[in-house]
């Protein structure tokens, strides 16, 4: 077998093996669990790399697995699914890190990592589907995959909060299959390429066209937490950290935002869906949800559910970006799917640095912490001004692809957009910098359970991975400008896209 | 090592000041950096170097503290200070502006008091709303341009006068025009006088810099946006006196007659935009009548509460002000400029702003040698102080002969001359009729600024309130959901009780996929 055949399957086999793996292990091997974790994360993340220089010398890797009649299981590698897969890989492993740490002593963390790895499998699946029915396949596997790690406490909040989840996730794959069936009888296997692959059909499918869109987009909309699909995202939170943080940086509302993006570039053909006038309802649909997930998130007082909300906002300037037609515009929707990950993620673990350290999940209660929590604190700066998108930080270069875009779209509305939703941005982050970092302390912490020693203010395993993650936040809008920044990979992207 | 630091940083601007002067014109290529960015130095990037690093060297030693919550802000702040007249274009000058922007905020809320809270958030407001109708601003700049480089931007801006208005309201939130100065005066009252003056001095050549910049300064006549400049200009020159002499704190009289001054420099800028003509004469004096306000402000805050209070002191006071505290001379400058494309009535309302703007400045200077003064004196203060006042006398000497050289004649050095000397020569017999008007009249720092706050203060929390409902799940799905709730409890009772589950779920796929 070839290095481009075995490739893309080493890149989802080496999480699914490993999760396998760790299914069978007893709880107390914990050593072992946490090396084939580690292990797995490292294979991937070095097969992703790997993949990538090939695919700048435009080396094709595909695996092709006989799946139904006429439908073949495809893994390819292309510069879009690269981007998602690098991103994916990458978080995982500081994930990984970030969750042996949180869970240690925590029961049943045989299942919890089991199925964290089918996660990392079902993600890795969505990136790298080489047609529909494949992409459609790791979608749902995602979804039952992420279920039993929102519901891992056991709680009725958290029992709940997974039904919510199923409830939503289920009827978005249910809106997708359908699309997926509709597109099936109108072309027959549907192979992702560039361009699309609607050029074969006269222009009287174009209504059915239309409602395929339609379909499809509603579905992935759901992960992506579009409105008005988003309700499940702030309930989500109740799940522990980690996961808050794959949901949000890595897996589900990533996937959702990258389907998004695979329908329209690689199954219509942005130009192809321009045409059918799909893009500009995109665009405003994905601006409501840009502001509406500010406003709410001005009022959450409990720090994950303000971070969920802010969630929604932010993955919608993909969607936005995807409805800006255009290379400019593609660049910055593209780029946000890497940024929002980085910055998300690094908000993420440092709210569950304040809750495992401090006991601190409200915003009320985080007077003060800075002092006490210096690092984690700095890293949770940096992460807040990257969404408002403060120069030097990924943010800014989002926000500057986006308005270039829309300018070149001819869709200047855009802008106040945008200007808006970075002034709400601040409005619920700021507040929380001054209250951590310029106000005292007011009473006991909620639950002190880690006590700082020395410079050390939490758990190594804690602490690191944000502030990984916040220097990464910091290099890739300062240095923006290298060919393998996630900027310079977009621009490759849109490059391939628009000029061929 | 922390002290090493602190003296490394007291005189590192003096060794910039000496490198402003000493390396030639330069242009550095960082491709790498934010899009592939532009550092270099040229002639009116020079004179804002030099400026700021007079300005650091003068007031940034005083301003510093213990603690990393007062020493990043500051080493920030510095950074970009000395950044923005570098950048060369559109992504490095918003980079560097916006960094000042939030490392002065850290500066103020860290260095006010506790009761002076609300300046910190009046001042972030307003740098925020600035910074992203900057940022508005050059996008569409950039977009009609052909390169993000200030030649091509300044290009496009001709055509584009939305975008300058823009520009001119974004850099005018720094550089204090009227209505955005709100943010002015009671951060002058809140914070001590050398961060005061160390803010208000960085922020007057951040913005005025961005002025000179990005606006089409002799490129072209934009007579509209030129109008609107000088109205916003007068404006501030006619009324800051007004507020001014009524306000009861001293830091708050220094900071009204700052306002006054900018609104000199300010009709300056705009009888530059107004015609290409006038923008060629006054082009080698706008970068110095710039310097010389921003300059003279930071020594009017900084000298407040610490000038010698001798009676040659205060003499001495009253003269150095006479000559830098603006109303003479960017008062002269605003004059001459006004002369070159604005009707007599124009130059008669000039006068009278200059004439306001002195009463001011003689009030300001007679505040300055109090012995009630509030502030302790801090060692070696005055020997900075004085040389600060000497660069921006040098300054104001340059403005002054300029101005008199491109107006042709030195007919506007007297239009403006008279007035101030008159309005200095009122201030101390005006000082018993001003206190019964203080005494009667009540205009807080800030003036118009309760106004703005009483409206936010009744919609904002009628906006949180109308959006803090709690989630709600949608009807189909609250519906289903409990019967799908048991169905999930008892699968979750199962899973919990054995490791089995994940394997189950992975043999189901692998069916799947064999088959």
């Amino acid at each position: 077998m070839s290095e481009t055949v075995l490739l893309p399957l080493v890149t989802v086999a080496s999480s699914l093996v490993a999760g396998l793996t760790i299914f069978m292990l007893p709880e107390k091997r914990r050593g072992l669990r946490s090396g084939i974790n580690i292990a797995a994360a490292v294979i991937k993340l070095a097969c992703v790399l790997w993949m990538i220089d090939g695919v700048l010398a435009e080396r094709v890797y595909e695996a092709r697995l006989p799946f139904l009649p006429g439908n073949d299981l495809v893994l390819r590698a292309d510069a879009m699914s690269l981007l998602f897969a690098t991103l994916s890989a990458i978080l995982w492993l500081v994930t990984t890190f970030y969750a042996i740490g949180y869970l240690e002593g925590a029961p049943r963390r045989s299942r919890f990592f089991g199925f964290f790895s089918l996660c990392v499998t079902a993600t890795m699946g969505i990136a790298l589907a080489g047609n529909l029915v494949t992409f459609f396949l790791f979608y749902e596997l995602l979804t039952l995959t992420t279920y039993p790690l929102v519901v891992h406490r056991g709680t009725e909040k958290a029992l709940a909060a997974g039904a919510t989840y199923l409830a939503y996730t289920l009827a978005g794959g249910a809106l997708l299959l359908a699309g997926v069936v509709w597109l099936h009888a109108l072309l027959g296997t549907v192979e992702f390429a560039h361009g699309g692959v609607m050029a074969a059909l006269g222009p009287e499918t174009h209504p059915q066209l239309t409602a395929v869109f339609v379909l499809v987009i509603a579905g992935v909309a759901v992960k992506a937490a579009v409105v008005p699909f988003h309700g499940w995202l702030p309930q989500a939170m109740v799940a522990p950290a980690p996961v808050s943080a794959l949901l949000h940086a890595v897996a589900v509302v990533k996937a959702g935002a990258f389907g998004v993006v695979r329908l329209c570039y690689d199954v219509f053909g942005i130009e192809f869906a321009a045409d059918l006038g799909v893009l500009t309802p995109l665009a405003a649909i994905a601006s409501v949800t840009i502001l509406w997930g500010s406003l709410r998130a001005l009022v959450q007082d409990d720090l994950k559910r303000r971070l969920a909300y802010s969630t929604i906002s932010q993955v919608s300037y993909v969607v936005l970006g995807v409805g800006l037609f255009g290379p400019v515009g593609t660049i910055g929707g593209l780029v946000h799917l890497v940024h929002q990950g980085i910055m998300k993620i690094t908000l993420f673990f440092c709210a569950g640095n304040y809750a495992e350290t401090l006991g601190i999940h409200r915003v009320t209660e985080m007077d003060g912490v800075g002092a006490r929590m210096p690092l984690t604190t700095a890293a949770f700066t940096v992460g807040a001004l990257g969404m408002i998108g403060a120069p030097a930080t990924a943010g800014f270069v989002t926000k500057w692809y986006l308005g270039l875009g829309a300018l070149d779209a001819g869709m200047g509305w855009v802008l106040p957009v945008l200007l808006a939703s970075s002034l709400l941005n601040a409005a619920y982050f700021l507040p929380i910098l001054h209250r951590a970092w310029f106000r005292s302390q007011a009473g006991e912490w909620p639950a002190e359970r880690i006590r700082a020693v020395g410079r050390r203010e939490t758990a190594w395993l804690l602490l690191l991975p944000p502030l990984f993650t916040a220097a990464s936040v910091v290099a890739t809008g300062l240095l923006s400008g290298l060919s393998f920044s996630p900027l310079g990979w977009t621009m490759l992207i849109a490059a391939r896209e628009y000029l061929r | 090592m922390r002290m090493g630091a602190t003296r490394i940083a007291a005189w590192l601007p003096l060794a910039l000041l000496l490198g402003a002067f000493l390396v030639g014109e330069f242009h550095v290529e960082l491709p790498a950096m934010l899009f592939g960015t532009r550092f270099g130095l040229d002639a009116t990037g020079r004179v804002f170097f030099a400026a700021f690093a007079v300005l650091w060297l003068a007031v940034g030693v005083q301003c510093q503290g213990a603690g990393v919550r007062v020493t990043l802000p500051l080493l920030v702040a510095a950074a970009a200070s000395f950044a923005l007249p570098l950048a060369e274009d559109a992504p490095g000058f918003y980079l560097a502006s916006a960094l000042l922007t939030l490392a002065t905020y850290a500066l103020v809320v860290e260095r006010a008091p506790l009761a002076h809270a609300r300046s910190a958030r009046v001042f972030l407001v307003t740098a925020l709303v600035g910074d992203g109708l900057l940022l508005e601003a050059l996008l569409h700049l950039t977009h009609e341009s052909d390169g993000p480089l200030f030649p091509d931007l300044v290009a496009a801006a001709v055509s584009d006068p939305a975008s300058c208005m823009l520009l001119f309201i974004a850099f005018g939130t720094k550089a204090g025009i009227v209505l955005l100065h709100v943010w002015l005066p009671p951060m002058c009252v809140a914070l001590q006088p050398p961060p005061a003056a160390l803010v208000t001095g960085t922020l007057a050549l951040a913005g005025m810099l961005g002025w000179l910049r990005f606006l089409p300064l002799g490129l072209a006549d934009v007579p509209a946006i030129g109008a609107a400049v000088i109205v916003a200009g007068l404006a501030a020159a006619l009324l800051a006196p007004v507020v001014g002499l009524v306000q009861r704190e001293p830091k708050a009289v220094a900071a009204y007659a700052v306002v006054a001054n900018s609104g000199f420099v300010t009709i300056g800028l705009g009888c530059a935009l107004m015609s290409t003509s006038a923008a060629s004469m006054l082009a080698d004096a706008l970068p110095l009548v710039v310097v010389a306000h921003a300059l003279a402000a930071a020594a009017l805050l900084l000298g407040v509460p610490r000038l010698p209070e001798s009676a040659l002191g205060r003499h001495a006071v009253r003269a150095v002000f006479a000559l830098v505290g603006g109303p003479l001379v960017v008062g002269s400058f605003a004059a001459a400029a006004a002369s070159l494309v604005l009707p007599p009535v124009a130059l008669a309302a000039v006068a009278l702003a200059v004439f306001g703007a002195a009463v001011l400045g003689g009030r300001a200077a007679g505040i300055a040698v109090r012995p009630d003064s509030p502030c302790s004196r801090s060692p070696g203060t005055p020997v900075r102080w004085a040389a600060l006042v000497a660069v921006v006398a040098a300054a104001a000497i340059a403005v002054v002969l300029e101005s008199v050289r491109a107006s042709g004649a030195g007919v506007a050095l007297w239009t403006a001359a008279t007035p101030a000397m008159l309005g200095f020569a009122l201030a101390p017999l005006s000082a018993p009729g001003l206190a019964r008007v203080r005494a009667a009249v009540c205009i807080a720092p800030g003036d118009v600024l309760p106004i703005a706050e009483r409206a936010i203060g009744f919609l904002w929390p009628r906006l949180l309130a109308a959006l803090a409902w709690p989630d709600r799940t949608p009807a189909p799905v609250r519906i289903a959901t409990p019967r799908l709730h048991s169905w999930l409890a008892v699968a979750e009772r199962r899973l919990r009780r054995g490791r089995g589950a994940g394997v189950a779920l992975v043999v189901v796929i692998a069916a799947l996929a064999l088959a």
